[in-house]
């Protein structure tokens, strides 16, 4: 069941980093695009610095699972790993389940940010693209990272138990 | 928290107190030696803290340190802050009506007259979207031109000039012929330096404040092409926390410091910028003559016909909007001659 | 309690969280909003967090890190980093430390087209520190030295630091951009001075190779590398030349270095897939700790620390000079728990006054020395960014490892300081000569 659950989140973060690093691609292609229509033809591609934004947004918001799952997040481990391995195993499971409900609330409230940000109809000022699809993509990629953060916490729970 | 501020004091020695202090945390962008915060900020919220008997006070953040620009609206309403200050503009669509007092093609012969058809625009249009705050007042940079690289005394000029432009000036830039390119203000000053784009459009404050007269050598008068619109608003809930007689006089010296500081605020800045741009950094001021004016005006009207036809669709009486604006524009280009 | 204790309170807890190996980003950002929640309320403080982090996340300015993240990967999945080091190793690898002092050049060459210190220790980060490794240069001496050469990106233009300073208190860019160049000499110089120091009084942590003919180092000049140089001086032709902006940059450089690497069949599409593997990972961890670092700044803001502290400063009874090094202290301080640009956008609206208005320095030569300090705040623990963008680049290497190999580069600063305190001239002359006063 954990093993299940550990693959689908694997896989999951995985499908949404290759996602981020188009995201990253598309910057590129928009920034030298901009710069290369601007210089060449004096015909800027004017809502690039909307489109930048949105496809950073998109990029960094579903890399967090990816980061999260290959223990990217830094931390300090030279006072923890100094302890004995139960109490190691009981902190991990503190801060990951403290780690899990903020970043729970977080992304509930991201989405109620885009819920009002769609409401009121808010667009990008150069671009005019509606700003609450990016809000929700990020919540979704915090999401994905509570994804990561529980099998974490499944883990942390097992080394409890041993 | 603020909230429950009686609970907090229960627990500590009796005060003999007869008044509670509320503390309002005010939010803005502008720098803290910027005459936003010197000129207006801080003595109103000083005239604020008098005449409330020391009841309301008002605790300034300048420079973003509460609340990024384009937060400040959204800020408000959440509660992040108390009190917030920023441009209309930075939450595009988010209020469509006030859209009129930044259209081009109404010429505001300076700031307080733009600020002023603006409040009293308010005043008379109530639009919706700004009924979710406690709008205090509002005020304006006035009209905007362009400083540029290169000459800029008609249509030919401008066509195909990069100038860096968002949102409704964009739109502006691109009516008349020009090329703009979008930017954060930050990044104009290297930009014009270095020549990524040839000219900027902007109250005049700019060439100072963000000393872009170093990088620019030429600047076109166009009072009929842009206006920025500021709100100075707060939380709806702590407004109406506080009890009438306060409100009533905050309300005072909101309108005493709207008249005497606020709405004529950037012209004092706007005509130090053309001093300093002119005597010190050696710019050239170039006046358009009245009728390649009038071509310009004639250029920007569709802006201006989209405007109201979007303000219809979304069931808003789009040409009485405009001709508010309009109205009052006149009325007040005369009154403050 | 009062805001100012919830502060430091705040603080203390941050710190125990640091210690229970929760991550960085997780603390700063759970601690800021704890802090921010009790001093307003939960709502406000929810909805501050959501906009910070979309806010970070969609900004502009910051997309810059993560294209120069990538040029830098792409330079080393191409073998480009690695060629680049056969040659610096042919040209100065016969002097102990020479790798790491050809770093520091690198660095401080690699400032003069990125404008963001964050992104210059990533960036470099991902070139050098495989290579170092494979001369078998001591890491805490690699690490470290890239951490604080990061530094060289704000200080020698384009500066994104400089460019909020002169924001903030209405400064000419072009002056301060101006200023900053021989300052970032000074200190690359000085960090160099560090750096032969510790190989010349031990020299296994930087071991001298042997010394190359000049035929073999024109020979290594092969593979890509030439192009690399020719997209280099371009990218930085194209600054001054006004093709293109600082923040536009990145995306440039990477598209130059891709080009390169696939004109040349260096990269193929495995070694294209894990430079963006790469480049996720590590711009993720770098973009959710600078939101972090936001939330917990918004908490210091309402707590009123900094404006406190600034106002206790400004009032000491102690004459000019005193007071500014009280205020070099203070930033220290506060530089060792707030990240760079959240600690400029707290304290300047409040010391710039202090320090310019009261006190009459010069303004220009303040922010190259509040740069300067800045520069110690991101190489200091506990919240040191550019040691935490180290260790992302650079899984493997512990953090108290870096941190210890810290404080020779710690102490180039201080003397850089010292010499700017003590010769403003050093700052102000290129600003003054431009102005013709
Ligand atoms: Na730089
Ligand atoms: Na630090």
């Amino acid at each position: 069941m954990a093993k299940k659950y550990n693959g689908f989140v694997a896989g999951l973060s995985q499908f949404l980093d290759q996602i981020a690093g188009l995201s990253l691609v598309a910057v590129m292609l928009v920034v030298v695009g901009n710069v290369l229509m601007r210089a060449l033809f004096k015909h800027p591609i004017l809502g690039t610095y909307d489109y930048v934004g949105f496809l950073t947004a998109t990029a960094i918001g579903l890399a967090l699972a990816h980061c999260a799952l290959q223990n990217a997040h830094i931390a300090v481990d030279f006072v923890v790993e100094r302890l004995p391995h139960k109490t190691r195993a009981l902190i991990d499971t503190a801060t990951n389940s403290v780690a899990i409900t903020f970043w729970g609330f977080a992304l509930w409230n991201l989405a109620i940010y885009a819920g009002t940000m769609k409401t009121n109809g808010i667009v990008a000022a150069t671009s005019q693209l509606p700003v609450s699809p990016f809000i929700y993509l990020v919540a979704f990629g915090l999401f994905s990272l509570c994804l990561v953060l529980l099998s974490h916490l499944g883990e942390s729970l097992r080394r409890v138990a041993r | 928290g603020k909230t429950s501020p009686t609970s907090t004091t229960s627990k500590e020695a009796p005060k003999k107190s007869q008044t509670q202090t509320i503390e309002l945390r005010l939010a803005h962008f502008w720098p803290s030696t910027h005459p936003a915060e010197v000129e207006l900020v801080q003595p109103w919220a000083k005239a604020i803290e008098e005449a409330t008997g020391g009841q309301v006070k008002i605790v300034s953040y300048p420079n973003q340190t509460l609340l990024q620009a384009d937060s400040i609206y959204d800020g408000v309403l959440n509660g992040i802050a108390d009190i917030g200050i920023s441009c209309f503009s930075y939450t595009r669509n988010g209020f469509p009506v006030l859209e009129v007092f930044e259209l081009p093609g109404i010429t505001y012969e300076s700031s307080r007259v733009a600020s002023t058809v603006a409040w009293e625009g308010i005043k008379e249009l109530n639009p919706k979207e700004v009924q979710d705050t406690k709008l205090m007042m509002v005020l304006t940079t006035g009209p905007g031109d362009i400083y540029s690289k290169v000459p800029v005394r008609n249509l030919q000029d401008l066509k195909g000039l990069e100038i860096r432009a968002t949102g409704l000036s964009a739109k502006t830039l691109q009516a008349l012929g020009a090329t703009p390119v979008a930017m954060p203000q930050s990044d104009a000053y290297e930009s014009l330096s270095k020549g990524v784009v040839k000219a900027n459009l902007g109250p005049v404050e700019v060439l100072k404040g963000w000393r872009q007269a170093e990088v620019t050598q030429y600047l076109t008068q166009t009072p009929f092409l842009y206006n920025t619109l500021f709100f100075v608003t707060m939380n709806l809930d702590k407004w109406n926390s506080l009890d009438p007689e306060t409100q009533k006089a905050i309300e005072k010296v909101n309108e005493k410091f709207f008249k005497e500081v606020a709405a004529g605020l950037w012209d004092k800045q706007n005509d130090e910028a053309l001093k300093w741009a002119v005597d010190e950094k050696g710019m050239e001021l170039i006046q358009l003559p009245a009728d390649e004016a009038q071509r310009w005006i004639d250029l920007v009207k569709p802006i201006q016909d989209d405007f109201v036809k979007r303000m219809d669709k979304q069931g808003f009486e789009g040409a009485k909007i405009l001709n508010t604006a309009k109205t009052l524009a006149d009325k007040y280009n005369k009154e403050f001659k | 309690m009062n805001p100012f204790g919830l502060g430091v309170l705040g603080i203390i807890v941050f710190l125990v969280l640091l210690m229970l190996r929760m991550p960085i980003a997780y603390a700063m950002a759970l601690v800021g909003f704890t802090g921010f929640a009790l001093l307003s309320s939960a709502s406000a403080s929810f909805s501050m967090v959501a906009k910070e982090i979309f806010n970070t996340f969609s900004s502009y300015s910051l997309s810059v890190i993560a294209m120069f993240v990538w040029m830098g990967f792409l330079a080393f999945y191409s073998g480009i980093g690695t060629r680049l080091y056969v040659f610096a190793y042919k040209l100065m690898g016969h002097l102990p430390g020479g790798l790491a002092v050809a770093t520091q050049l690198a660095c401080g060459i690699f400032g003069a087209i990125c404008g963001s210190n964050t992104a210059t220790a990533a960036t470099m980060g991902a070139i050098a520190l495989p290579e170092m490794k494979k001369y078998q240069y001591d890491t805490s001496l690699a690490t470290a030295s890239i951490a604080a050469g990061g530094v060289l990106g704000v200080l020698i233009p384009p500066s994104v630091i400089f460019i909020v300073y002169g924001m903030a208190t209405e400064q000419s860019i072009g002056e301060l951009f101006m200023a900053g160049i021989i300052p970032g000499i000074l200190l690359m110089l000085a960090y160099i001075a560090a750096i032969l120091f510790l190989t010349l009084r031990n020299p296994a942590l930087g071991p001298a190779g042997p010394r190359a003919s000049w035929k073999e180092r024109a020979s290594s000049l092969r593979g890509g590398l030439f192009e690399v140089l020719v997209v280099f001086a371009l990218s930085i032709g194209g600054l001054f030349a006004g093709w293109f902006t600082p923040t536009e940059a990145g995306a440039v450089g990477a598209a130059g270095v891709l080009a390169v690497s696939l004109l040349g069949r260096h990269l193929d599409w495995t070694g294209f897939k894990k430079s963006l593997y790469d480049t996720t990972r590590t711009t993720a961890m770098i973009m959710l700790m600078i939101a972090g670092a936001m939330i917990f700044g918004r908490f210091m803001a309402i707590s009123r620390i900094p404006f406190e502290l600034a106002n206790w400063a400004g009032s000491l009874p102690l004459p000019p000079f005193a007071i500014v090094g009280v205020i070099l202290l203070i930033y220290l301080v506060l530089g060792c728990f707030i990240d760079a640009l959240a600690l400029i956008l707290l304290t300047i609206p409040i010391f710039y006054p202090v320090v310019v208005k009261t006190l009459g320095y010069d303004p220009i030569w303040f922010g190259v020395i509040v740069v300067m300090v800045v520069a110690m705040g991101v190489i200091t623990p506990p919240v040191g960014m550019n040691v935490y963008i180290i260790k992302g680049v650079a899984p493997d290497v512990p953090l108290e490892d870096i941190f210890r190999g810290i404080w020779p580069f710690l102490l180039a600063i201080i003397f850089s300081l010292i010499i700017l305190i003590a010769f403003p001239s050093i700052a102000t002359f290129l600003p003054q000569l431009l102005h013709g006063v």
